[in-house]
């Protein structure tokens, strides 16, 4: 095997460690100038939070409609089943990693952001305008 | 709003599944069944909304004042920007080429180790794989993730490294609707169909695709053709490798991937080619770059020989500013930076242009072959710009 081309990767800003797992390579940004559709950056953050939430919920709808053609032709659940049901620990801990992912994947743009201004020298970063509870839009 | 099952995007688990295929799950797939689905939405449902906003208020206000139409398919992008309508369909539809690629990578990811385990397995057994690590990437590659694919072609996490090839192969099913097939390898039924159809006696025995990637294309050319030496060039190690293991688990034993450069092919003789070709390839490079590969290939073809390259059409003078402004999207929002140039470029000239003589050259159109059905020659729905239809922009040798 070829030696790893440890340039294209730095390329990216990554120290890869071969021997961890590549979860945080999953939401890289793709190289380029990514054009600026809407007002302002903080819409643009809202529309991929949106997308992603409406990916992510028909992904939950297809899950479901296959449990339950599975439940309908092969066994009954009882509802008291479902709420009654408690987790163990190996399984609560399953179920909480899925929590992490599934805000990572909806939040791609933002850790994208921050990805991106890491990169940025000082003078030329723009800071995201975090939006305070008395700001009014104009 | 209801929709016949005819009008559906093809669910992904058609997908061929073959030895090197990234291993997914049910949400897996139900991801991409979202991706296709919203793909064909944007583009079926609220296309013509683009249309619609252009005719209805952008051109209307243009025209009030500039006192003249919009003259060229750059003026119409400028002015459509500015559309609320036109702004919101191309953030979904970038956000949607963003959201297909997260979604490949989170499949890809957690078994970047096993899948160069199993690619160096099925490579060693068949010997069909020659990296050569002191090729340079072109610039064109370095300086920007074409399509919106992060780490592009080329880049490696590990050593044996095949994870960009299983990105790419795992949502271009999603990307083309199915458009393409279960092994999403249309085109290149496309070209042996064509050939079949228009030249049933070619014989060749010497075959080169130049951009190969994967072998989406180089497959089905290499099957039609079982006694050719079929030999496929990229300069990405990863979908090299990745091509060569799938080939590999596809039992396709007469195909070779070479890691090389095709604006410098010294490594083959002159005239040792029966037949060169690429596939969705030159709209990746560089003006400078498609005249130094096509200068290698006239140099690299026998006397008889075919080239033929395929490509989205050229915008003409006979094709609507509009229709040009639409098909160019992807030049402007989906990191395809050399698509606007190529397509105002006839591809024939630059053939002219780089040693083949005039009366050599022809265009043809080459539309996707459906497996498995008897409508082949259905024509693919038009996308404008992204259908599995193409022009065959091409040269006989010494004719």
């Amino acid at each position: 095997m070829d030696a790893l081309r440890h340039g294209s990767v730095m390329a990216h800003g990554k120290d890869i460690d071969v021997t961890s797992d590549f979860s945080k390579e999953i939401n890289w940004s793709a190289k380029g100038k990514r054009p600026q559709f809407l007002g302002d950056k903080s819409q643009e953050h809202l529309m991929s939070m949106t997308l992603a939430l409406l990916q992510e919920l028909a992904v939950t709808r297809e899950r479901l409609d296959t449990l339950e053609r599975i439940l309908d032709k092969q066994a009954v659940v009882a509802k008291s089943d479902i709420d009654g049901f408690a987790p163990d620990e190996e399984a609560s801990a399953e179920r909480q990693a899925r929590q992490h992912q599934l805000i990572s994947t909806v939040m791609r743009s933002l850790e994208q952001e921050v990805h991106a201004m890491k990169q940025q020298p000082a003078e030329t970063s723009e800071p995201l305008h975090v939006v305070q509870p008395n700001d009014r839009v104009a | 709003m209801s929709q016949n099952s005819q009008d559906q995007a093809p669910a992904w688990h058609n997908v061929e599944a073959h030895g090197i295929f990234p291993k997914h799950s049910h949400d897996d797939v139900a991801r991409f069944n979202y991706i296709a689905t919203m793909n064909k939405y944007l583009s079926q449902t609220l296309g013509e909304g683009n249309a619609l906003a252009y005719e209805k208020r952008v051109e209307p206000k243009h025209t009030k004042t500039n006192q003249r139409a919009p003259v060229s398919r750059h003026e119409i992008r400028s002015a459509m920007n500015g559309d609320p309508f036109h702004a919101v369909w191309s953030a979904a539809k970038r956000n949607t080429m963003e959201q297909r690629q997260q979604i490949s990578r989170s499949i890809v990811m957690p078994q970047v180790m096993d899948l160069a385990k199993k690619a160096q397995e099925l490579i060693s057994e068949k010997g069909n794989l020659e990296l050569d690590s002191t090729t340079e990437l072109p610039s064109y590659i370095a300086s920007v993730d074409h399509h919106c694919m992060p780490g592009s072609y080329h880049t490696e996490l590990i050593e044996g490294d095949v994870s960009a090839g299983a990105n790419y192969d795992a949502g271009i099913f999603a990307t083309t609707g199915g458009g393409m097939g279960p092994l999403s390898d249309g085109a290149g039924r496309a070209v042996v169909k064509w050939l079949k159809n228009n030249h049933p006696d070619f014989r060749p025995v010497r075959i080169l695709e130049i951009g190969c990637t994967i072998g989406h294309t180089l497959l089905p050319v290499a099957e039609a053709f079982p006694d050719a030496t079929v030999i496929g060039v990229d300069v990405g190690a990863p979908v090299l490798r990745y091509g060569a293991a799938r080939a590999a688990s596809l039992g396709v034993d007469n195909v070779t991937f070479v890691q090389a450069n095709g604006e410098g092919l010294s490594r083959y003789d002159d005239e040792s080619f029966d037949f060169i070709y690429t596939s969705m390839f030159l709209h990746e490079t560089s003006n400078r770059a498609m005249g130094s590969v096509m200068t290698e290939v006239s140099r690299l073809l026998k006397p008889g020989g075919l080239t033929l390259h395929l490509e989205q059409p050229s915008y003409s003078e006979d094709m609507p500013l509009y229709e040009q402004f639409i098909r160019d999207w992807d030049a402007h929002n989906n990191n395809e930076p050399f698509w606007t140039t190529l397509h105002d470029i006839d591809i024939k000239n630059v053939l002219a242009e780089n040693g083949f003589q005039s009366s050599e050259l022809f265009v043809a159109p080459i539309a996707v072959a459906k497996p498995d059905t008897l409508n082949e020659d259905e024509p693919p729905l038009e996308d404008h710009g992204r259908a599995a239809a193409w022009l065959g922009y091409g040269a006989w040798k010494g004719y």
